[in-house]
C-alpha cells in the first residue's frame, strides 16, 4: 500500500530523488533504496494503487460506456495524439498523458507522434512488456560504421545486470544461443500454436540463416514461488494488460519494483508534482534538487538531495535538462558538449504484411498470448552487406480470423450468423521493427515562446526519417513478402505506412553517453560528465537504438547505474 | 498444459462469466487464489434479459424514433434471431445510436444518417411500406440490394452498407449475448494454451476484446 509513503511538501534533504516512476525509475529507486539510501521517487501524474485504482480492468465489452471507445469530442480535444496509440482506449485512457495538458511542438515539416503516461508506475503499465537482451553487435556498431558516438558500455558490462534485473522481473523465453540475442534467465516460453510449430520447420528448413523463435516477454508464465511470495501470479493470457494485472502477471513499477522499494522503508512518493528543472549550485557544481510545480494547485515547491536521478522518460528527461538553466549551463544542465536534445531516434515500425493460411482448421488456442514468434536480426551481421546500415527483426502474429472477417463483405442473414460463429481461417501477420541511425540532426529543443500550464516550456521536436530508414522500410517490406510466400500464405498483402517518428513508443537518445565529454553528455556510469551527482538512466542515455525492444536494457542499465552511484556516495566520492 | 495442472495454481481454470456481479470481486479473488490465499468463488450464471424484436421503440441520442426503428429492423436482416438472440434484441441499434451520438466525428454520423434516411425513403417507393414492415423475405431483398449497391439503392454512398455492416457486427459481438452465447467468452482463460482446437470449443469462435 502506497498511501503511508504519499508526500507533498518536504524539508529533507534526501540521499537521491529520482524523477519518474516508470521502468526506469522504479528500477532506480529499488535498488538506491535497497542499498540504503533515503529515496523522494517525484512523479507528476496522480498516485495509482496495484490492483484498486485499475477501475478498467476485466470489464467485458457490454460493461463499457462505449464499448472501449473514447468519446469523440474528448479524444479529439485532450487526447488527438495518444488516441494513435494501440492501446488507448476507453479502460486505459486514464493513464495516459493528456495532450491539452502537456503540449508539444514540431519543427515545421516534421511530425513526431510523442506517446506519454502520466501516473504513479508512467509507462511500466502501458507497455507492450517484450524483453530481449540487446547483443554485443547493438554496442559496438557505432564504433564499428561511424555513425553516432562509440558506447562507453560494452555488453559485458551489462550482462550481470540483465541476469540481475531479469530474474527480478520475470521473463518468459526460450533457450536459443543465438550471438546477436543473447538469452536472458528464463522462465518457461509461451508455447506456439500449431501453426508456428509448422511455420518454424518450414522457415529454418528454407532459410538456415534464419531462427523462428518465440517471443519473449516480462510475463510470468510459471511463477516460482520467488515470484508468489511478492504478490504475483501467473499470466492468465487475458489481452487485457494495459488496464492494469490485478494478477501481477505482468512487471510494472507497480507490480513489482516499487513494493520492493517500499518494503526497505527508506522510500517516499511525491505525486502529481511535475519536475520543471534541476537546482544547480554553481559554488559545488553539484545538483541540489529539483524544482515542482505542483499539477493540480500549481503551487511551487522544492525538493533537496545529494544526488538526482532523471528517469523521466527520454523526452520528459531532454527536457527538464533543457529547461535547467545556469550560469554555468545557459542552454541546460550539462551541456557543456552543446549535444543535450540531439540525437533523438525511435524504431521503425512502418512496415506490414500478411496473408492467409489454408488449413490446421480444427488447430486453436485459449488465450491470448502476451508476445509471438520473433525472426531475429540477420541482415549485416559481419559487416554491411545491405544497401542500408544497421538491421531490422520480424516479428510475427498468427491467429484464426475473428468475427472483424465479416465487415467487409456483402453477406448478411442467418448463414452469415453461422459463418461468423466458427473461427475464420488462420492469419500469419509479419512486422518490421528496424533501427534508426542516430543523427544529430533529429534533436529537440525547448520552444522560444510556447509554455504549458505549468510554465515550462514546450518541447520543439525535429525528427524525420532518413533515406537509410527508407531502404531499410522497402527491404522489409520485401523480405516479409518473401517469408510468406516460403510460408505457404495466400491473400498476401503488405505495405509501408507514413507514421512519423515516435509512433514506435521506443524513442531514445538526446541525452547520450559516451567516452568524450565533449560530444556526449553521459559518461559510462550514467553520469553527467559535467556534473558528477547528476544521472540519466532511462533511454535519454541510449547512443543507438539496436533494432531490439529497449525496455530490458533500460531496466539493467538503471540497476546498474544506481548501484554505480551508490558506491560512488557511500564512498562519499560524488 | 503442464502449468494449469500446478498445485498451487489450481484456481486457474477457466471462468467463462455470465454475471452481473462484481466483477473486482472475481477478479480480486482469482488474483488472491492464485496466489494460493484463498479458493475462487464459483460464479453462478444470470439468465439474460432477451427481448422480442418487433414492439415501441424509444428514439436515441441522436437518432429518432423512427430512425431507431428502421436500425432495428435492418440489424436483425444482417444478423437474425437463431437459436441466439439476433442483433435487436441485444440493442444493436442503441449501440450503433450511441457511437453516432458519441464516438463518431460528426460529419460522419451526419453522414450516415443522411444515408439511412435515403434508404428508408428509397425502400418504401420500391416496396410501398416502411422497411420495418416488410416481411423478412422483402427485407432481405432490400439489404441484399444495399449490399451491392444495386437498383434501387445505387445512387446511395457505397461506404453506407460498410459502415452499417460493420457498426452491426461490432455492435452485436460486444453485446452480453452475442459475445457469450453466440460465441465463446471468456474473460479469464487461466493461461495461454497452444494445444486446444475448435471441437474443444464446441466448434465456435472466442469473442474478441477489441473490435
Amino acid at each position: 500500500m502506497i498511501d503511508p509513503f504519499l508526500i507533498k511538501k518536504s524539508n529533507k534533504k534526501y540521499d537521491a530523488i529520482v524523477v519518474g516512476s516508470g521502468i526506469s525509475g522504479g528500477w532506480a529507486a529499488k535498488e538506491l533504496c535497497e542499498r540504503g539510501l533515503k529515496v523522494l521517487l517525484v512523479e507528476r501524474g496522480p498516485p495509482v494503487r496495484h490492483r484498486m485504482d485499475y477501475t478498467g480492468e476485466g470489464k467485458a465489452p457490454w460493461q463499457l460506456e462505449h464499448r472501449g471507445n473514447v468519446d469523440f469530442r474528448l479524444a479529439e480535444d485532450q487526447y488527438p495524439i495518444q488516441r494513435k496509440c494501440y492501446a488507448f482506449n476507453e479502460a486505459t485512457r486514464q493513464f495516459f498523458g493528456n495532450d491539452r495538458d502537456y503540449p508539444y511542438s514540431t519543427a515545421e515539416g516534421t511530425r513526431f507522434d510523442w506517446i506519454r503516461g502520466n501516473s504513479l508506475g508512467g509507462r511500466s503499465l502501458l507497455w507492450h512488456r517484450q524483453s530481449y537482451r540487446w547483443g554485443a553487435i547493438d554496442f559496438e556498431e557505432n564504433l564499428r560504421d561511424g555513425n553516432g558516438c562509440d558506447w562507453p558500455i560494452r555488453y559485458d558490462d551489462l550482462a550481470d545486470w540483465y541476469s540481475r534485473v531479469e530474474k527480478f522481473a520475470g521473463i518468459s523465453g526460450s533457450v536459443e544461443n543465438i550471438p546477436e540475442l543473447p538469452d536472458s534467465e528464463f522462465l518457461p516460453p509461451f508455447e506456439m500454436n500449431a501453426l508456428e510449430t509448422h511455420l518454424k520447420g518450414v522457415i529454418e528448413q528454407k532459410y538456415p540463416n534464419l531462427k523462428f523463435i518465440q517471443g519473449r516477454c516480462a510475463h510470468l508464465s510459471e511463477p516460482t514461488q520467488f515470484f508468489i511470495d511478492q504478490g504475483r501470479g501467473k499470466c492468465m493470457a487475458r489481452d487485457q494488460c494495459q488496464r492494469g494485472c490485478s494478477f501481477g502477471a505482468y512487471f510494472s513499477t507497480l507490480s513489482s519494483t516499487l513494493p520492493a522499494a517500499i518494503k526497505t522503508g527508506n522510500l517516499e512518493i511525491a505525486c502529481n508534482s511535475v519536475v520543471h528543472s534541476v537546482m544547480y549550485d554553481e559554488k559545488s557544481h553539484r545538483a541540489t534538487g529539483v524544482n515542482v510545480v505542483d499539477a493540480e494547485t500549481l503551487e511551487t515547491r522544492e525538493y533537496a538531495a545529494n544526488i538526482v536521478f532523471l528517469c523521466a522518460s527520454t523526452l520528459g528527461t531532454a527536457q527538464i535538462m533543457l529547461n535547467s538553466k545556469s550560469a554555468s549551463f545557459p542552454t541546460g544542465i550539462a551541456n557543456s558538449s552543446g549535444v543535450l536534445g540531439h540525437y533523438l531516434m525511435d524504431h521503425i515500425y512502418n512496415v506490414n504484411a500478411s496473408g492467409t493460411f489454408d488449413g490446421f482448421e480444427d488447430a486453436y488456442y485459449r488465450g491470448t498470448r502476451p508476445t509471438g514468434p520473433v525472426i531475429p536480426r540477420f541482415v549485416n551481421l559481419d559487416g554491411q552487406t545491405e544497401k542500408f546500415a544497421r538491421g531490422y527483426f520480424l516479428r510475427i502474429g498468427t491467429e484464426r480470423l475473428n468475427v472483424n472477417r465479416g465487415i467487409d463483405t456483402p453477406e448478411f442473414g442467418a448463414d452469415f450468423k453461422r459463418k461468423l460463429q466458427r473461427p475464420g481461417p488462420w492469419n500469419i501477420w509479419i512486422g518490421g521493427s528496424g533501427e534508426m541511425i542516430p543523427k544529430y540532426e533529429n534533436k529537440v529543443s525547448l520552444h522560444p515562446e510556447k509554455t504549458d500550464k505549468w510554465g515550462i516550456p514546450q518541447l520543439l521536436i525535429d525528427c524525420k526519417h532518413t533515406e537509410n530508414d527508407y531502404l531499410m522500410m522497402e527491404e522489409m517490406r520485401l523480405k516479409c513478402v518473401e517469408l510468406l510466400e516460403a510460408m505457404g500464405a495466400s491473400n498476401i498483402s503488405s505495405s509501408i505506412n507514413d507514421d512519423p517518428p515516435g509512433l514506435a513508443i521506443h524513442e531514445m537518445g538526446t541525452v547520450r553517453m559516451g567516452r568524450d565529454p565533449e560530444t556526449s553528455v553521459l559518461n559510462g556510469q550514467n553520469q553527467c560528465h559535467d556534473v558528477p551527482n547528476l544521472f540519466v538512466a532511462d533511454g535519454a542515455c541510449m547512443a543507438s537504438s539496436s533494432h531490439q525492444n529497449p525496455s530490458l536494457t533500460y531496466m539493467a542499465i538503471a540497476a546498474r547505474a544506481a548501484n554505480l552511484a551508490a558506491d560512488l556516495y557511500q564512498r562519499k566520492e560524488l | 498444459m503442464k502449468s494449469s495442472n500446478r498445485k498451487s495454481l489450481q484456481t486457474t481454470e477457466p471462468v467463462p462469466v455470465r454475471t452481473e456481479m462484481s466483477r473486482r470481486q472475481l477478479i480480486r479473488s482469482l488474483a488472491y487464489g492464485c496466489l494460493g490465499l484463498v479458493t475462487a468463488d464459483v460464479i453462478a450464471g444470470k439468465p439474460l434479459g432477451g427481448r422480442e424484436p418487433g414492439g415501441p421503440v424509444r428514439s436515441g441520442q441522436i437518432l429518432t424514433e423512427s430512425q431507431m426503428k428502421l436500425l432495428r429492423a435492418l440489424v436483425e436482416t444482417i444478423i437474425p434471431q437463431t437459436d441466439t438472440p439476433g442483433a435487436s434484441a441485444t440493442d444493436t441499434h442503441g449501440f450503433i445510436d450511441d457511437q453516432l451520438a458519441n464516438c463518431k466525428a460528426p460529419d460522419e454520423a451526419n453522414q450516415f444518417i443522411e444515408a439511412l434516411d435515403e434508404f428508408a425513403r428509397v425502400a418504401k417507393a420500391q416496396w410501398g411500406d416502411d422497411f420495418a414492415n416488410l416481411n423478412p423475405a422483402d427485407q432481405q431483398a432490400a439489404v441484399a440490394a444495399l449490399a451491392g449497391s444495386g437498383v434501387p439503392f445505387e445512387k446511395l454512398p457505397a461506404a453506407f452498407f460498410r459502415q452499417l455492416k460493420a457498426l452491426t457486427v461490432i455492435g452485436y459481438y460486444s453485446s452480453e449475448a452475442g459475445a457469450s452465447h453466440e460465441l465463446v467468452y471468456l474473460p479469464i482463460p487461466g493461461g495461454y494454451r497452444a494445444s486446444f482446437t475448435v471441437a474443444d470449443n464446441g466448434g465456435k469462435s472466442f469473442s474478441p476484446h477489441t473490435f
